[in-house]
């Protein structure tokens, strides 16, 4: 095949889409009568266990990024571009013991708004709304837009129906079955994932001598096997914080913990660090294999699909595309609910109608799904290409917040000063690295930035937080 | 006036349909001059750099080709192309490059024919010049990462020890 | 400065992933046959 024909073929490409719509919708439906209460239906009855707890965490972090950008990393940098990527489970693992410490001292509590309003009060909440909604706007167009993109160059579907679909099926069923339904298709798309992954790199091992592979490497691309490649190693960190940022700071991780059973938080993402780990370098080396099988690649974007297709054929290419929309599907439903439950939760019932009934309130999350739907689908439409930058530059807004967070958890005498300085400073610091000192600085300088002035707050600090005040104020 | 100028219209009408006949085929002959080309498209300047070791190429051809061509992509990494390395050959018009070690390298592409006889080759070859940054610029982000990073990780798992400990778990 | 991956390392790595990733596919399927049973999926 050559860089002008598509993987699949368009209907074979609605047919996929299709069947998998149906079945998501179907079960969101169904899961969805589950919810009987707004903690049925924002945090699933608080009685997740280990098994699809587990699972909702891996699968939510596999975005299609991991499936795309994996072999595309490989390619451009290598083993360590691989290992590089594979660092991002680390957020996952930190995690583990930060859901357990968030659970013990909000039992009742919904979201990561409710603990940065208690613990640092209103100005820093605001702060840390805005980062929160900007980021979480930012990632949920990447994935529209990757969406559109990857339908048509996959199958030819075009840009604007394919996006549109799948926005359309995770807005329905994340309407009608809130996180039951996130949760309940969550595990299926994981399993699809991880099976998906191993066929097709099971397969292109059993086609192709690793050795030889190897060798060819070594005589063409010497590089890909530099043990110091710098490139890599660059901004081996600076991706590492974004990861951290982005896991501990937003309201689809703690709502996760939230609607985890007890002892199970703890266990369930250090077990979610694990399945996710070894993703990126499965997925990630077909695109190594592709020199020493004499194929060209024309899009660095497109090699792990070009590749699958090459050496397994339709199949393979079926394969590719189904495990790229259960990663779409898993990461977009999750923000939609989380997202909606922030803006519910922390605007809507907080600031605006604190009294309001749980039916209303049900409403109004349903009337904020939808919106947050249809403003990312008016976003996506006219496929703005510099948008991706939206993602890169709230790298620095997610770094600022991770200090902040941990020592709010951790520390009693962390103040509401570190936390609000550490924030506007680590953006500030982070945004002018950006564009000064480079992309590869900008969440490493940030993180640093709002380390030391959080640092530098509680040093000075008489604050004795009174970890008793997250419970008392949180519980109906 | 143009009875009397019959014959003489008639001659210069004569002389000016063989010139245009004769013009035809020449102006062909002036058309088909520069007949084939192939450049590079991606990158548009004949100096690149790759500071990261890797360099997207793009190529188009003007003209109209034969039926079944082909192109060659070669690589050198001195000008005389005395020995150079074949990169691709096929019909796709861009390539991927990457895993190249430091140094210069000078790219070429030639449009084959079926019976890879050379038809024609990009005028000037492409030179790209791989760099890594500094490598006291990796070292000082690594290691101001590794000290965040450390003191992120202890800062979490002290916290978490000193949490279990005074809930007695 | 350039030390490059070994070949064996190369191979180890990708064979891990692989196994890797297939053991966590079964682990989540017994994790939620055990959660099914003792009636604590969700």
């Amino acid at each position: 095949m050559n860089q002008f024909d598509t993987v699949l073929s368009p209907n074979t490409g609605w047919a996929l889409l299709a069947f998998f719509g149906i079945l998501w919708i179907a079960l969101g439906i169904f899961w969805g009568k589950r919810a009987k209460d707004m903690d049925g239906f924002m945090l699933a009855g608080r009685n997740v266990g280990l098994a699809l707890g587990s699972a909702t965490a891996m699968a939510t972090w596999v975005t299609s990024n991991t499936i795309m950008l994996a072999p595309k990393f490989a390619l451009q940098m290598g083993i360590w571009g691989m290992l590089a990527y594979a660092t991002a489970s680390f957020g996952l693992f930190l995690f583990a013991p930060m859901a357990a410490r968030i659970k013990s001292l909000m039992p009742k509590g919904y979201t990561s708004g409710d603990f940065i309003r208690i613990r640092y009060g209103k100005v820093a909440w605001a702060l840390f709304l805005l980062v929160s909604i900007i980021y979480s706007f930012a990632w949920l167009v990447s994935m529209g837009m990757a969406g559109g993109i990857v339908l048509k160059a996959l199958a030819g579907i075009p840009y604007a129906y394919g996006m549109s679909a799948i926005l359309f099926v995770c807005v329905v069923y994340t309407l009608y079955g809130g996180l039951y339904a996130v949760i309940g298709t969550d595990f299926i798309q994981s399993i699809i994932i991880l099976i998906g992954v191993v066929l097709i790199g099971a397969i292109v091992v059993m086609r192709v001598d690793l050795d030889t592979t190897y060798s060819a490497i070594q005589e063409t691309q010497p590089q890909l096997l530099n043990i110091f490649m710098p490139v890599a190693l660059l901004s081996l960190f600076n991706n590492m914080f974004f990861g951290f940022g982005e896991v501990f700071h937003n309201n689809v991780w703690w709502s996760r913990a939230f609607a985890m059973r007890g002892s199970v938080a703890f266990k369930a993402f250090t077990l979610s660090g694990f399945l996710w780990l070894p993703i990126p370098i499965a997925a990630g080396f077909i695109a190594l294999c592709s020199g020493g099988l004499g194929i060209n690649i024309t899009d660095p974007d497109m090699v792990g699909p070009m590749v699958a297709g090459q050496i397994l054929g339709p199949i393979g290419a079926m394969v590719v595309f189904v495990v790229v929309f259960c990663s779409l599907g898993s990461s977009i439903d999750s923000l939609l609910a989380a997202t909606s439950d922030l803006l519910v939760e922390d605007v809507y019932k907080k600031m605006i109608a604190p009294k309001a009934s749980e039916q209303r309130v049900r409403r109004i999350s349903s009337f904020v799904i939808l919106g947050l739907g249809l403003i990312t689908w008016l976003i996506c439409l006219p496929r703005i290409g510099d948008l991706i930058v939206v993602l890169f530059l709230s790298g620095p807004l997610v770094g600022s917040a991770i200090w902040p967070i941990i020592t709010g958890l951790y520390w009693k005498r962390a103040t509401s000063a570190g936390a609000i300085s550490g924030m506007l400073l680590g953006s500030s610091a982070g945004l002018i690295a950006y564009f000064t000192l480079g992309w590869f600085t900008a969440t490493l300088i940030a993180t640093t930035v709002s380390m030391i002035a959080v640092i530098t707050a509680t040093f000075f600090s008489t604050s004795d937080f009174n970890w008793e005040s997250l419970n008392e104020q949180e519980s109906k | 006036m143009i009875f009397p100028k019959k014959i003489k219209g008639r001659r210069l009408f004569f002389i000016f349909i063989v010139s245009l006949s004769l013009l035809f085929p020449s102006s062909f002959l002036f058309a088909q001059e520069p007949t084939l080309k192939v450049a590079f498209t991606q990158p548009q300047t004949l100096e690149a750099e790759a500071p990261e070791a890797w360099i997207q190429l793009e190529w188009a051809s003007q003209g109209i080709p034969p039926e079944s061509i082909h192109y060659e992509l070669h690589s050198c990494q001195s000008l005389d192309f005395s020995s150079s390395t074949l990169r691709y050959r096929g019909k796709d018009t861009a390539s991927l490059i990457s895993g190249l070690n430091p140094g210069d390298y000078f790219f070429e592409v030639r449009l084959m024919n079926q019976d890879n006889t050379l038809l024609t080759q990009t005028s000037q070859p492409l030179k790209v010049t791989v760099k890594f940054i500094d490598f006291k610029i990796v070292i000082t982000l690594l290691s101001l990462g590794l000290f965040v990073f450390a003191l992120t990780v202890f800062t979490i798992l002290f916290g978490h020890r000193n949490n279990r400990q005074s809930t007695g778990s | 400065m350039i030390e490059f991956f070994s070949s064996s390392f190369f191979t180890t790595l990708i064979s891990f992933s692989l196994l890797g990733t297939a053991a966590g596919a079964i682990c989540l399927l017994i994790l939620l046959i055990r959660d099914f049973i003792k009636k604590q999926t969700w």
